[in-house]
């Protein structure tokens, strides 16, 4: 071709003034404000525990550890699970109590087949509750919120027609998931452990993960890359529908017996978990492992005021408080991000 | 006549954590002047727009406007300073009489949409928007009219400087001289007039004098009339940029065509039409908004539905969705850096890899070390400085971003790339960077279609130039066979031209 552009590019780099960006330094790998959130949680942990160890009584007695960590492990599951919603820019999966107490139900139900077979069955339902969630919402294009209330009524019909609104008792032995120990820890809250690592692991270093990041911050520019969106968010819901079956089968398995009542709240717990955790409603910022930090600070709270006599009414009251705290020290840090 | 200062900038500093965005500025408006602003990206323009709108607080100087010292930080006074930002804010289900009012002091704690109307109607109308009603939805407007509104809403509150800052990078060539005839109406009736625009022809054509800024400094401020385009130029980035001299017809295509389009249409937009295009070829599709010719490059990305047939080097191939055309080798370019064509939120090189992941990836997992070459790979391809790599793409100017979203489609090695807008809202180095880039490419063989509504892009990137009128293709000649006014002719009066030759 017969035309001449003079060669520019090398001058003008040069002209660039080497910037500190956030994400290569050391201080902006935990201060920055993309990441201010998730490490102040963790600091409030330390702090909020050495303070309880330190001026409450019974607090650092083993039966309350041991309250906290089984307090922590099913909502800890569920919260994962709900920010791989979250990170896809998808907001919540709010059929994750349904999903849950059907599957105590369930779990219930199939023990007598032994507990892995139980898990398996109910693991089946949950990513089968999910599948459609992911086909309702990733391919259809349907309002996440509105296709995951709609699926958590029909899971809760589902489930009040299946059980008579009763409660069902398992026969057969679940004591391994609901009161077995390894060590001083509890299989649940190993459990809870692996699975967060295993999903912190997923989203950070599989395509799988990378592509759900790109999604969650821009569905249109992740399409036009050819990035694979549906599959990818079909993906993700069956991983939150999974964990909450999981979330289910550890609420059955402490007393062998399914009820629907059994997961109340956990939609909320999960969500609250997310946020304070310091992962973003606008999707793809935040880890996984930041909602397992928010369940574990919720945790905490909670047994803070149940140690110091608060009653159950308080404690909610309390955790709408932290969460509401959480979304605006999150927009703040956004703010500082763009100023 | 101009002699009154209105505006009086001076020593003002602007510094970002260490970066020095605006050093030490004076610079001064004169009462009713039409003030052109000039620099590349991250001159320091917009730096000094937000300070003078009060979005930003200096670091050090003072601003006085009409007499009275700004308070830094603190909102300007839109009866002072009223700014038409490039992203408009007109909401577009609201009618234009409630976009012109909308944040207006005057309208109370109960809207009386019948006290405002009358003068609302005769602000739009001095405006040129005679033919519009002002109680229908601006959605319905063009963009052009859109941004008419937005300056109606700064005029009806009294604005003594109106800063419009790229009202035209959005616009067709066609539409802007509306905006130009509304300037002009404007500074007739006193108000004082900073035009913002990196098409340097516009800038001579409407302001009175003209400033540049580089590197945050301004380097000069003089009478529009005593400067020639190659000073202005010389002046914005600091060094000379050559023209493109096309001395040679279009050579004849011989052999397999790349692509091949057959009865592609794009039904009730763009009527059936036939094209073939060779390898290494450089096409621009050239029309006004609404003829059809933005919507073909969509179709061809499989963004769009399309009918008829494509064949891509021999072999018949679908497109319906963008990971389709990604498949047979259509790699696409969109429109809309922010909305489409980059992950702001994220790093540089999150955003190149990202259509690329399949190739970084064994079994699943991505392979860090890989990702890090072809991150760094693309960048040094694309002149994006290899430091920026961990940056968020947000911070960078826009012909860096644009240059990531290039990087990022050109990462799928492509058989046929397609641009919408190569360079919108791009500074003048980053943007002969870019043709450089996309020139390169072409000479390895790549094809290239884009659709630019910047006849000036047109003439300095295409080997061939389609000029398309109501959906229809009136011209399709190499661009030694083409100018300005020649492509104006086609998409303005495309029909009677066809009835002639046909």
């Amino acid at each position: 071709m017969s035309h001449s552009i003079s060669r520019t590019s090398t001058a003008k780099d040069q002209r660039v003034a080497p910037m500190k960006t956030p994400s290569s330094s050391l201080f902006g790998r935990w201060l920055g404000p993309e990441r201010m959130q998730a490490t102040g949680v963790k600091v409030a942990i330390i702090i909020l525990f050495i303070w309880g160890w330190a001026t409450i009584d019974n607090f650092a007695s083993s039966s309350n550890l041991h309250a906290i960590m089984y307090s922590v492990a099913a909502i800890g599951i569920a919260a994962v699970g709900m920010a791989f919603i979250t990170l896809s820019g998808n907001l919540f999966m709010l059929s994750m109590a349904a999903t849950a107490a059907l599957s105590t139900i369930i779990f219930a139900s199939f023990l007598y087949l032994g507990l892995v077979p139980a898990l398996l069955i109910v693991a089946l339902v949950g990513l089968i509750i999910g599948l459609v969630q992911g086909v309702v919402v990733g391919l259809g294009g349907v309002n996440p919120i509105i296709a995951t209330i709609a699926v958590a009524s029909i899971v809760m019909g589902a489930g009040a027609l299946y059980s008579g609104g009763l409660t069902i008792v398992g026969k057969g032995d679940a004591s391994w998931l609901g009161v077995g120990q390894l060590g001083v820890f509890p299989n649940q809250l190993l459990l809870f452990l692996v699975l967060a690592i295993a999903a912190e692991f997923v989203v950070q270093r599989t395509r799988f993960g990378r592509e759900l990041r790109l999604i969650g911050l821009n569905r249109t520019t992740a399409t036009l890359a050819g990035i694979r969106v549906g599959r990818t968010l079909v993906l993700s819901f069956v991983i939150a529908g999974l964990a909450a079956a999981i979330a289910g089968s550890l609420f059955a398995s402490q007393a062998a017996q399914g009820n629907l009542k059994l997961a109340a709240g956990l939609d909320f717990d999960a969500i609250a978990a997310v946020l304070v955790g310091g992962v973003s409603i606008r999707g793809g910022h935040g880890k996984i492992i930041d909602a397992a930090f928010g369940a574990l600070f919720l945790a905490i709270v909670s047994n803070i005021l149940l140690v110091k006599g608060l009653s159950f009414e308080i404690q909610l009251m309390v955790k709408g408080i932290v969460v509401i705290v959480a979304v605006i020290l999150g927009a703040l840090a956004v703010g500082l991000r763009k100023s | 006549m101009h002699t009154e200062t209105i505006l009086q900038v001076t020593g003002l500093r602007k510094t970002y954590g260490g970066i020095v965005a605006l050093d030490n500025v004076d610079f001064e408006l004169r009462a009713g002047e039409i003030h052109g602003l000039c620099g590349e990206n991250g001159a320091g323009k917009s730096t000094l727009v937000k300070i003078l709108g009060g979005l930003v607080a200096p670091s050090e100087g003072e601003i006085k406007v009409a007499g009275d010292t700004l308070r830094p930080g603190k909102r300007t006074d839109p009866r002072l300073i009223a700014i038409v930002h490039q992203e408009l804010s007109i909401i577009p289900a609201l009618s234009v009489l409630d976009n012109v009012m909308m944040g207006d002091e005057r309208v109370g704690s109960i809207y009386i949409r019948s006290k405002f109307a009358a003068d609302v109607r005769r602000q739009v109308d001095a405006l040129g928007l005679e033919h519009i009603d002002i109680h229908q939805p601006a959605s319905e407007l063009s963009l052009a009219e859109q941004q008419l509104i937005e300056i109606a809403r700064c005029v009806l509150r009294g604005a003594r400087v109106l800063i419009l800052d790229e009202p035209t990078a959005t616009l067709a060539d066609s539409e802007i001289h509306r905006v130009f005839v509304a300037v002009r109406w404007l500074q007739k009736q006193g108000t004082t007039v900073v035009f913002i625009s990196h098409r340097l022809n516009e800038v001579f054509e409407l302001t009175d004098r003209i400033s540049v800024f580089r590197n945050g400094k301004h380097v000069l401020t003089t009478e529009t009339a005593g400067l020639t385009s190659d000073e202005l130029v010389r002046a914005m980035i600091g060094r000379d940029v050559a023209r493109r001299v096309v001395d040679q017809a279009l050579p004849d295509a011989t052999g397999m065509p790349r692509l091949r389009l057959e009865r592609f249409a794009i039904p009730g937009k763009v009527q059936p039409l036939n094209l073939s295009v060779p390898g290494g070829q450089i096409i621009g599709f050239v029309g006004q908004l609404g003829s059809g010719a933005d919507l073909l490059v969509e179709a061809l990305s499989g963004v769009r539905p399309h009918t008829g047939m494509v064949t891509l080097d021999n072999e018949e191939v679908r497109i319906r969705t963008p990971k389709q055309a990604i498949e047979k080798g259509i790699a696409y370019v969109p429109e809309d850096r922010a909305g489409k064509g980059v992950f702001l939120e994220t790093t540089v090189a999150m955003n190149v890899t990202a259509s690329i992941l399949d190739r970084l990836t064994a079994f699943g997992l991505l392979r860090p070390k890989a990702e890090a070459d072809a991150a760094r790979a693309l960048a040094v391809r694309f002149a994006i400085d290899p430091r920026r790599l961990t940056s968020t793409v947000s911070q960078l100017s826009g012909g860096n971003q644009q240059k990531v979203a290039i990087a990022k489609a050109a990462a799928l090695e492509p058989r046929l790339l397609i641009l919408n807008e190569p360079t919108r809202g791009v500074d003048i180095g980053a943007r002969a960077e870019i043709y450089e880039q996309l020139r390169e490419m072409a000479g390895h063989g790549l094809t290239i279609i884009f659709f630019s509504t910047d006849f000036e892009e047109v003439l300095e990137l295409a080997d061939r130039v389609v000029t398309i009128f109501r959906g229809q293709v009136i011209n399709d000649r190499g661009v030694a066979d083409v100018s300005m006014s020649s492509i104006l002719n086609d998409i303005i009066h495309g029909p009677e031209k066809i009835a002639r030759t046909a």
